[in-house]
């Protein structure tokens, strides 16, 4: 009975579970300055099914590199650390917006100019990513 | 999960540069970096003297603070940094178009500085956007409009080229001015101003700078008269702007 008890634990625990069902809304890059050799993305995400989602990686045809990082703020002081997997309950919400999560992007593959439109990919547990359009943008859309 | 990988991904600080006071290095406490005298507490100090030093303290700041209200009858203004506002100490900084920057630059205006980088993907420009918005809407304050300045003091000497800086700060206006200098000529500023940053690696090559990400208002006496720090909106700081500049002047 144990034995049995610590099977189906494990077995929850592996419960891996795709994207379906992750509603992504305000999807943009903020156009680099000048000079600047890193990029930032946004979105929002919900969870819009009764099972738990991770989301555990992010990618870029454009770009070679993509992380999900979160800009701390300690004593007014802005520090940039990675953000690690996220996990969203059923019907919780992930809002990665400016000055604090954000997709950090690099090494970037085409230009990156206002107007243009890329591809965002979220990785979850299983399942193929999630791909959306990712429009590059001068200013934070409204 | 969200928000606590903070320690577990080894990231290797090396502290490049500290101007504030209190030693930083995985120090999340909070700290007040105006008062530098103010003491932590040793744990072995028996609550109740505890308990009498800091009745004590509270009233000796209620009397202060009496005091210094008779004294200067200062309105309560948000962020007001009055009396004794930090004063900006020489600088020799270089500007974006390789020319000197001294603080004869700063007198007589009123200058709205940030601290940052150029390879700095998400506080820096959603900074600097505002602040262009702030710059153009001051443009109808009496106490601003030919006067007023926005400065971004880049604390990445290394990578940012006074060249760099220009194009980088008119993208994103055209009279944004792009300071920097080496380390040792920053000291003294970011010292003066309580400005902290520090080159950090996670792993590749490529590192990233922690650094203070708050707007300093510079009075045209060059003084430090208020700090505002993230979040930042454009109508908190024409706001704040408009309150600290109303007040000092009418000082002076």
């Amino acid at each position: 009975m144990p034995r049995f008890l610590v099977l189906l634990c494990v077995l929850f625990s592996l419960d891996a579970v795709a994207c379906d069902g992750l509603a992504l809304d305000h999807v943009w890059l903020r156009e680099p300055p000048p000079g600047s050799e890193v990029a930032a993305a946004y979105f929002d995400a919900r969870n819009d099914t009764a099972r738990e989602i991770i989301i555990q990686g992010v990618a870029s045809p454009a770009f070679k590199n993509a992380m999900v990082h979160r800009t701390l703020m300690i004593d007014g002081r802005a520090e940039m650390r990675p953000q690690g997997n996220i996990v969203l309950a059923p019907g919780a919400h992930f809002s990665a917006q400016p000055g604090g999560a954000h997709v950090m992007l690099f090494g970037a593959r085409r230009s990156l100019q206002d107007g243009a439109s890329l591809t965002l990919e979220l990785r979850c547990t299983a399942g193929p990513p999630l791909r959306v359009a990712l429009p590059v943008l001068r200013a934070a859309p409204p | 999960m969200i928000g606590a990988e903070v320690a577990a991904h080894g990231v290797d600080r090396s502290l490049v540069l500290q101007g504030m006071r209190k030693a930083v290095h995985g120090d999340h406490t909070r700290s007040d970096r105006y008062n530098p005298a103010m003491q932590t507490p040793t744990p072995k100090i028996p609550w109740l003297i505890m308990s009498l030093v800091t009745a004590l303290a509270f009233a000796a700041g209620i009397g202060l603070s009496a005091w210094h209200n008779g004294r200067n009858a200062a309105p309560h203004i948000d962020g007001l940094m009055w009396p004794d506002p930090p004063a900006v100490p020489a600088l020799n900084l270089v500007r974006d178009d390789g020319t000197a920057f001294h603080l004869k630059d700063l007198s007589g205006k009123w200058s709205l500085l940030f601290f940052g980088f150029i390879h700095c993907p998400d506080v820096c420009p959603t900074t600097l956007a505002t602040l262009a918005q702030v710059h153009t809407a001051l443009q109808h304050n009496p106490a601003y409009a030919g006067r007023g300045q926005v400065v971004f003091v880049s604390v990445d000497p290394q990578r940012d080229a006074p060249a760099q800086l220009a194009a980088y700060v008119r993208y994103f206006h055209k009279d944004f001015i792009g300071v920097t200098a080496n380390e040792a000529a920053l000291k003294p500023l970011t010292r003066a101003l309580g400005v902290l940053f520090m080159k950090v690696t996670q792993g590749g090559q490529d590192y990233s700078v922690d650094h203070s990400a708050g707007v300093f208002f510079i009075d045209p006496a060059g003084r430090l008269v208020s700090v505002m720090t993230p979040p930042l909106t454009a109508n908190a700081l024409i706001a704040r702007f408009t309150a600290v500049s109303q007040f000092i002047d009418a000082k002076s």
